[in-house]
């Protein structure tokens, strides 16, 4: 809708004027209008319950494989998420301790209500922040098509310079247990209306996806010796660089809350068998897509019939409730199926069900038609981050916020933009997924989605993104001089790692034994020593008088960049060569059907995606290698023109 | 992927087909010095011992040498460019070898163990263009050419890459992929503390294809000689002092006149090449002229066809007539033998109906002394014999590379250079389990092998990993 003409409704008001909007105040939203306020611009946050701000509606965790990544990468531009996970964790664990250092991964489970609480809290506490509970239908443009604000249900119209829509899965959302359809946003919040009608008038694609979150029962009525239980874990690292070096320390083990395992039975299985008729999945009513990766557990016997069995877990949902969240157990089944699948497993024959589980539906914007810094292609000054653009996660909708928070401050700023590339972070791998290739379910990050991964870990996050966000202005002057001494640690100690030979002793041979390695026959370096499998820098402290006093992060990084530094160096050149080809810009204005040369193809999907540099253009379906040769000898025309 | 750098690059730059001479041409900076690898300089202008000291737009005269093996592929002359005076502005090479496909595929495949890659459509010409040394008016046909070039590769590489040989490389692929799902799920789907039982027997799966595809691979890479020949045909040259019986032999075993024969010594001037099947294997016999010091300009060229011929043969005939003497026949081999070996030199005794020629055992001494040790004695005439001649070329083929069925075998240069390449990671992969590194290292070795398959069967590795794990594994959140 044009500005003037919801001004000139009849209940039409200017209701207040800002910087920037964000529309939804989800893990998307809470860290786009956490970046723009703490970048200095007046910044204005809508959701549509105050008391549901970063809502956790599905898993009480955050973290895991990627996932964990995703976080730490948040914090090191200077997002919120660390620190709010790190307050309000209940448990912790790192993933993948045996699998290598790259695949890293912490995770925690989160006390759910204090999590919003807490979030709701700071976020209340930022200068330049206002935070509004409200409806938007509607997302105003001026006279040139450009985002100019958002108008509510009650016609209150707010005006600013670039609006970031947030809109996760409420967007025309409906919720469906069996024959039960309601049109309901999760957790029986209401969903929005209009707002996804009012983007696509503006021309903007949309699509529908499903997803689904399982059921959640009262901890009294479960009798857990039935149950494998599983601890929290004291030697992880807080999400949050700041914290972890500040010495924060994770609390004991048996003050952590342990969550449980057990596996679906035989009569699970026949109930599900029994009943798939009255699965709306299999029926037909529902149309949107759902993910593979997360399949309900009706779907999981389906497609996996070799599989007699499941896992699911059982884990808290805070210190101040008895629910207990089922991983593992999501269905669409009616709830009359859910209370008979839940009694057949063991250790749940009595459960009490408190929230029952539910498939939803709802509107995203096709991600092809976004930009890498996560502005439309198609409605200039809008930004889109989270669900609305395809992805899946907290953690992946947090990774998103950010980036489209800083880059329409950015804008509205007049300054150049940020792009975080694939070998920069599991945030660049998931939005340039997103943007070249889009998406036909709601996406997951996974580990395996990175190529350059031995480089892209959770202890080097802040390496690699906290030199941006201090650029952007996220990143306060004494934690970045903190960061600059960490940086120049592991640099002092990886020469001196180097540097300091020591002569092959009996005692150095018992030790290298111990591990499987035999003793060298001349002196070897430390560093020499490390990289041998098996070798820590911790096993060869008796024999390095001069190991200077350092924090186990410094250690720990020299270690790992030791151990791997051949394989690291066969990845560095991969991403050098990939950084040539992201370098070479595509003016946005191209026309690519007067490009002779370009297969007509490629030529009309090089014109609905616009990539920006002819890196991206590469990864495009449809487009070649001898496309992107042509493309490379027009970009040179056009520039040999010009001077 | 789409390979965009600056990385040295090879070609062949005159058009596909048997011809005379041929041009392949390399550039890239400092490629020079990477040719000195396989690039042998015998004789140069400025008496430069190596290419990469060899001045700009000079001249030399030497060998391509295969560095694994030491073996000559061609005599051939180089022609160095110095950046930016080059065609495309940076360092290059030209290299005039001789015309036949098998040399050309053979010398972008040594270029290729020396780190020089081959080209991509149209980049010659890209490069010369962003390097400015081409005017803006030639970028539109540049822009044309890239395509219609990128068309004709395609088509080439699908008749190169299809049925048993696709399914094979399919296969291996799809094995490769199970094993990095396993890896993958491994790390994404951490087990709990007590299934670590679990996750030994997946790891141990892993070991287990890797181990397998490694042989899968390794027979590919070997049978890539053996495959050259079937699509280039195997060369059988016949060499021999005049009215040896040479023509007699090739009409023989090809079954019609299609040498003349006559008594007059010196009759096959130039060398004559036939086509024909051995159980299967394609054959060119080539027939050359008798050696022999003489005035006649025409046959002493013919002579010299003869000893190229022979240089550039897989299996050497080498007819001795039984009025030969000791002293010829070791004259009329010495040099070839020198050249190629004596194990790709079979003597045959022609015309046994006539008589064995009585020095025959002094000969075969004489002739063992150069490494020849296959000796036959056959009567084209009686048609004695002749059987064993097809033996030993069906010997020599079936000791090339592994042991395929036909249709299984890699014959082209780009194949073989990104499955060796591929090889290599998995060589990496399987050694980073066997030292138990973490199973993220051997992930990353093996998406670098299967990015190097991607390039021969089309498959990117993201795409195709994500629908493995999914179809493959249950997964929950």
């Amino acid at each position: 809708m044009n500005v003037k003409e919801a001004l000139d409704l009849k209940t039409g008001y200017e209701a207040g004027r800002s910087d920037v909007i964000v529309v939804g105040a989800g893990h998307a939203g809470c860290e786009a209008a956490h970046a723009a306020a703490k970048m200095g611009l007046k910044t204005i946050l809508f959701t549509l319950s105050l008391d549901s701000l970063a809502n956790l509606p599905c898993n009480p965790s955050i973290g895991g494989t990627s996932k964990g990544q995703l976080v730490r990468e948040v914090d090191s531009l200077g997002g919120i998420m660390g620190r709010i996970a790190d307050k309000c964790r209940v448990q912790m664990r790192m993933l993948n301790r045996s699998k290598g250092p790259a695949v890293l991964s912490p995770r925690a489970q989160m006390d759910r209500s204090m999590y919003s609480i807490e979030m709701k809290h700071a976020l209340e506490n930022l200068d330049n922040l206002s935070i509004k509970q409200a409806h938007i239908t509607d997302l105003l443009t001026d006279d040139e098509g450009r985002a100019c604000g958002v108008k509510t249900n009650g016609d209150a119209v707010y005006i600013s310079k670039a609006v970031v829509i947030c809109s996760g899965t409420y967007m025309e959302s409906r919720t469906i247990r069996g024959e039960v359809i309601v049109e309901s946003g999760p957790d029986g919040l209401p969903r929005s209306e209009g707002l996804s009608a009012s983007l696509k008038e503006l021309g903007v694609p949309l699509l529908r996806f499903k997803t689904g979150t399982p059921v959640r029962v009262n901890s009294r009525s479960v009798d857990f010796s039935k149950m494998t239980r599983q601890d929290g874990e004291e030697d992880c690292p807080p999400f949050s660089f700041e914290n972890e070096m500040n010495g924060m320390v994770m609390e004991p083990s048996s003050e952590q809350m342990p969550c449980y395992s057990v596996w679906t039975t035989d009569e699970t299985r026949s109930v599900i068998e029994d009943n798939m008729d009255r699965s709306p999945l299999y029926s037909g009513v529902i149309e949107g897509i759902g993910p593979r990766y997360c399949p309900s557990i009706e779907d999981k016997f389906m497609r996996f019939k070799d599989k007699s069995r499941h896992q699911i877990f059982v884990e808290p949902m805070g210190r101040h409730t008895n629910e207990m969240y089922l991983q593992g157990f999501s269905t669409s089944l009616p709830e009359e199926i859910q209370i008979k699948m839940v009694h057949s497993l063991p250790g749940l024959e009595k459960a009490e069900i408190q929230r029952s589980a539910y498939a939803i539906e709802y509107d995203l914007v096709d991600p092809l038609s976004i930009k890498a810094t996560l502005e439309s292609k198609i409605v200039p000054g809008l930004y889109t981050a989270g669900q609305i653009n395809g992805s899946s996660g907290y953690e992946e909708a947090a990774g998103q916020g950010i980036v489209a928070g800083i880059n329409a401050a950015l804008k509205v700023s007049g300054r150049e933009e940020i792009i975080i590339d694939r070998s920069q972070g599991y945030i660049g791998v998931l939005i340039d997924d997103l943007v070249t290739k889009g998406t036909n379910e709601p996406y997951r990050m996974m580990t395996s989605r990175a190529e350059y991964r031995l480089f892209l870990r959770q202890d080097n996050a802040d390496l690699r993104l906290t030199p941006i966000g201090y650029k952007a202005g996220l990143i306060s002057e004494e934690r970045y001089a903190k960061f600059m001494a960490k940086k120049q640690a592991i640099e002092d100690e990886k020469a001196r790692l180097k540097s300091v030979f020591i002569a092959p002793t009996e005692e150095l041979g018992r030790a290298l034994e111990s591990v499987g390695q035999t003793i060298p026959k001349s002196g070897a370096s430390l560093a020499e020593l490390i990289r041998r499998p098996g070798v820590t820098y911790d096993l060869l402290a008796p024999f390095d008088p001069g190991r200077p006093e350092l924090p186990g992060y410094v250690t720990k990084a020299c270690e790992t960049d030791i151990e791997y530094e051949g394989y690291m160096a066969l990845e560095l050149e991969k991403i050098r060569k990939f950084k040539d080809l992201e370098r070479i810009k595509i003016p946005e204005d191209t026309d690519y059907s007067r490009i002779r040369g370009l297969r007509l193809e490629a030529s009309q999907k090089l014109s609905l995606m616009k990539p920006s540099n002819v890196g991206m253009a590469s990864r495009i379906s449809g487009v070649s290698p001898a496309d992107c040769e042509v493309l490379l000898v027009w970009l040179e025309q056009q520039r040999r023109s010009r001077a | 992927m789409f390979a965009y750098d600056s990385d040295p690059i090879c070609a062949c730059s005159t058009p596909a087909g048997i011809s005379g001479i041929a041009v392949i041409r390399v550039s890239g900076d400092g490629c020079a010095a990477l040719a000195d690898k396989c690039c042998k300089v015998l004789r140069s202008s400025d008496d430069s011992a190596k290419l990469s000291d060899l001045k700009g737009y000079t001249c030399a005269y030497g060998r391509i040498v295969n560095p694994q093996t030491g073996d000559t592929a061609d005599e051939v002359i180089f022609t160095r460019f110095v950046n930016p005076h080059s065609y495309t502005g940076e360092d290059m090479l030209e290299i005039s070898c001789h015309g036949s496909s098998a040399v050309k595929q053979e010398i972008l495949r040594i270029l290729g163990m020396c780190g020089i890659r081959l080209a991509y459509p149209g980049e010659f010409s890209r490069r010369a263009f962003i390097n400015g040394k081409m005017s803006l008016a030639s970028a539109e046909a540049v822009m044309d050419v890239i395509n219609a070039d990128s068309d004709r590769q395609l088509k080439a590489a699908g008749s190169l890459l299809s049925g048993a040989l696709s399914d094979k490389i399919t296969s291996l692929e799809d094995e490769l992929y199970k094993a990095m799902a396993i890896i993958e799920m491994l790390v994404e789907f951490d087990h709990d503390d007590d299934d670590t039982e679990e996750e030994l027997k997946d790891i141990g799966k892993v070991k287990k294809i890797l181990e397998e595809q490694y042989k899968v691979l390794t027979e590919l890479v070997d049978g890539y000689d053996k495959g050259r020949i079937l699509s280039e045909r195997m060369r059988v040259a016949l060499i021999g002092l005049p009215n040896s019986g040479k023509s007699t032999l090739l009409n023989t075993l090809t079954g019609f006149d299609r040498a003349i024969v006559t008594e007059v010594a010196g009759t096959t001037r130039d060398t004559i090449e036939v086509a024909l099947n051995v159980d299967g294997i394609p054959v060119t016999l080539i027939d050359t002229a008798g050696l022999r010091q003489t005035e006649d300009i025409v046959e002493s060229i013919g002579i010299g066809r003869a000893m190229d011929a022979g240089r550039n043969a897989d299996l050497v005939f080498y007819v001795i007539s039984p009025d030969l003497s000791i002293e010829d026949a070791e004259d009329g081999i010495r040099e070839l033998a020198e050249d190629i070996g004596g194990e790709y030199i079979t003597a045959v005794f022609s015309k046994s109906d006539e008589g064995d020629n009585p020095c025959r055992s002094r000969i075969e001494e004489v002739l063992s002394d150069y490494g020849i040790d296959s000796f036959i004695s056959v009567s084209a005439e009686e048609g004695i014999n002749i059987d064993k001649l097809e033996d030993v070329i069906r010997d020599y083929y079936d000791s090339l590379g592994g042991r395929q069925e036909e249709g299984l075998l890699i014959t082209n240069a780009r194949h073989y250079s990104k499955l060796s390449k591929a090889l290599s990671y998995l060589e990496m992969s399987y050694q980073a389990m066997s030292d138990m590194r973490g199973v993220e290292v051997c992930s990353s070795t093996l998406r670098s092998c299967l990015d190097e398959i991607g390039e021969v069967t089309g498959k990117t590795v993201s795409a195709q990993l994500a629908d493995t794990i999914f179809s493959r594994f249950c997964i929950g959140k």
